[in-house]
């Protein structure tokens, strides 16, 4: 663990460990649509002709990566999060319907950023989640996040990888091994399922205040890992979970479902609200206190979910 | 037998299948099918490389049906062709049939799972850039409709292919002037589609004749020879072709009294 929680993007995580496969592996290449930074940059200096620009034509990525898929290329797409959705109905036709390994992550996932309601993305869980044959990962910081990378290159199907976009707490001091299901902290009260940027939050509400609660983080959203999900309700009977998502859609909704038909037991969710986030200057403070998922959020929905 | 006529049997033969595979689905794309089918067959029995006893060949050519609504043209040839037996006609539309309601890569020999427009010629595209990378020497044939034309991710792919100077990439519009509620034009205005082709950066041929086997393979063998740029072939086509009462009405789908009074007009006319 990372005591000294130093601040790393997600991005550069990301950059890092595809350049490290891209140098091993000859079939890796990268998409962009007028997008990417580092890793964009090594393509371009390195291997130019594994870079596959598009130009600002997201749609025309999507489906030019599920190509490059299906004759065996190992094709990795960046883009804004936010325009996944924009890619919708090229991902399910032209890469999730054939199941075509395209490894797709978007950034500026969350509240913050400072593209305003546009650009600030809280339900790209929901509609990634809702395809046929996708993988969802959502990495807690920039050490997970190249674990994550990692897990998808090893993948013979399609995924998407959730990435905030501004410079975040590290939990973790170097690559953590991959596990769909982490407990960081165990307790008897209930237990508090997170992920993304919120594993730190929820840690650092732990140290605030002294609560006998189970921490776990959820990096695979889908498939969930429902056995362990289900385990760690029966042995604390209450369930917190916490996202900086929407609360439609994401891993709330979908631990609620899971349990509801399984065993069904309180839950708290501390998401998002239904709405368009405005814009956030990177320096703000106090950001997940404005959107309703800060330490204080889960530390009030624990003490609601034990009373 | 001079090739023409040898042309002309197997177009009454995949005209005949794709009449067979209608009165199977009970409804159909036939509009778009009858109009495609002499391209169709100049690529898979005279222009591509294709193998139908090994239909994943690497060095195949690749030939996309992006508008696959267009699919019981395409299972026509393709069961005509020998990559299935025509026995699986029967089984269109049938539930988990390996013929659906749109050309899918169960089919063998289809390389590419469509119905949403658009899409074809940009995976076309990633096909082609492919090629180029595996250094290939294989081609890659897009067979679009015109009002498929109407969307905007076909000319973020024509500029994709222009921008990288995919040789290796045919593309055919098969212009037979209707979309689903009536004339392309009317519906929204295409013209000057060559123009529109050409200023893409693409070698753009038109024919007036798109129902003509010999002159779409005199026109695939004309863009052979140029290299450098994407290749476009707009050809001039009839939707319904060959079914009179459906030409007249310039039907999209069939089905019922209609589709069985086609049926048989095309049967009679076919004896």
């Amino acid at each position: 663990m990372n005591e000294n929680h130093e601040l790393k993007r997600m991005r550069e995580g990301y950059g890092d460990a595809v350049i490290d496969l891209a140098q091993k592996n000859e079939k890796v290449v990268f998409v962009g649509a007028d997008s990417g930074g580092h890793e964009r940059k090594w393509f371009f200096e390195n291997s130019r002709e594994r870079l596959i620009e598009t130009g600002i034509a997201e749609a025309n990525s999507a489906v030019i990566a599920g190509a490059l898929a299906s004759e065996g290329f190992m094709p990795f797409v960046l883009n804004f999060a936010y325009l996944y959705a924009r890619m919708y109905n090229q991902i399910s036709q032209s890469i999730a319907e054939d199941n075509y390994p395209v490894r797709m992550a978007g950034y500026y996932a969350g509240v913050w950023g400072f593209g305003g309601r546009s650009h600030n993305c809280i339900n790209d869980l929901a509609f990634m989640r809702a395809l046929p044959n996708f993988n969802v990962f959502a990495p807690s910081d920039y050490w997970e996040t190249k674990t994550l990378v990692k897990k998808v290159a090893a993948l013979d199907a399609p995924s998407y990888i959730r990435l905030s976009g501004v410079s975040t707490p590290t939990v973790y001091d170097s690559e953590p091994e991959f596990l769909p299901f982490r407990k960081h902290k165990d307790g008897n009260d209930c237990t508090i399922f997170c992920h993304g940027t919120m594993l730190h939050e929820t840690l650092q509400a732990c140290q605030e205040e002294k609560m006998n609660v189970s921490v776990v983080n959820i990096p695979q959203i889908k498939p969930l890992p429902k056995e362990e999900i289900i385990r760690e309700a029966k042995a604390t009977g209450g369930a917190v979970v916490v996202e900086e998502h929407s609360y439609i859609g994401g891993l709330a909704e979908s631990i609620s479902s899971l349990l509801s038909e399984n065993y069904p037991i309180p839950i708290k969710k501390v998401c998002v609200n239904d709405i368009f986030p405005v814009s956030v200057r990177m320096e703000e403070q106090n950001v997940y206190e404005k959107f309703g998922i800060s330490t204080r959020h889960i530390k009030e929905a624990v003490k609601s979910i034990i009373n | 037998m001079n090739k023409d006529s040898s042309f002309d049997n197997i177009i009454s033969a995949c005209r005949s299948n794709i009449l067979d595979i209608l009165d199977a689905g009970k409804i159909g794309h036939a509009g778009g099918s009858l109009s495609v089918l002499e391209t169709l067959v100049a690529l898979y029995f005279e222009i591509a490389k294709i193998n139908p006893k090994d239909p994943k060949w690497e060095d195949r050519d690749r030939i996309v049906l992006s508008k696959s609504h267009a699919c019981e043209a395409m299972y026509a040839v393709l069961g005509e062709k020998g990559f299935f037996p025509k026995e699986k006609f029967k089984e269109f539309l049938q539930f988990n049939s390996m013929l659906q309601g749109h050309v899918e890569i169960c089919t063998p020999g289809a390389e590419y799972s469509g119905g949403s427009l658009g899409q074809g010629i940009s995976f076309a595209c990633g096909l082609a850039y492919s090629a180029k990378l595996k250094k290939k020497k294989h081609k890659v044939f897009c067979i679009l409709g015109d009002g498929e034309c109407h969307e905007g991710e076909v000319w973020e792919a024509a500029m994709f292919a222009s921008h990288y100077k995919l040789d290796n990439l045919y593309a055919v519009v098969d212009q037979n002037h209707y979309c689903t509620l009536g004339n392309v034009d009317d519906i929204m205005n295409l013209e000057p589609l060559e123009d529109k082709w050409k200023s893409f950066g693409w070698e753009t041929i038109y024919e007036k004749d798109g129902n003509n086997v010999t002159n779409m393979i005199n026109n695939f063998k004309k863009l052979e020879k140029i290299s450098g740029k994407p290749k476009c072939i707009i050809a001039n086509t009839i939707k319904n072709n060959g079914i009179p009462s459906w030409e007249k009405e310039h039907n999209h789908l069939v089905s019922g009294k209609k589709l069985s009074n086609g049926l048989e007009e095309g049967r009679k006319l076919l004896k």
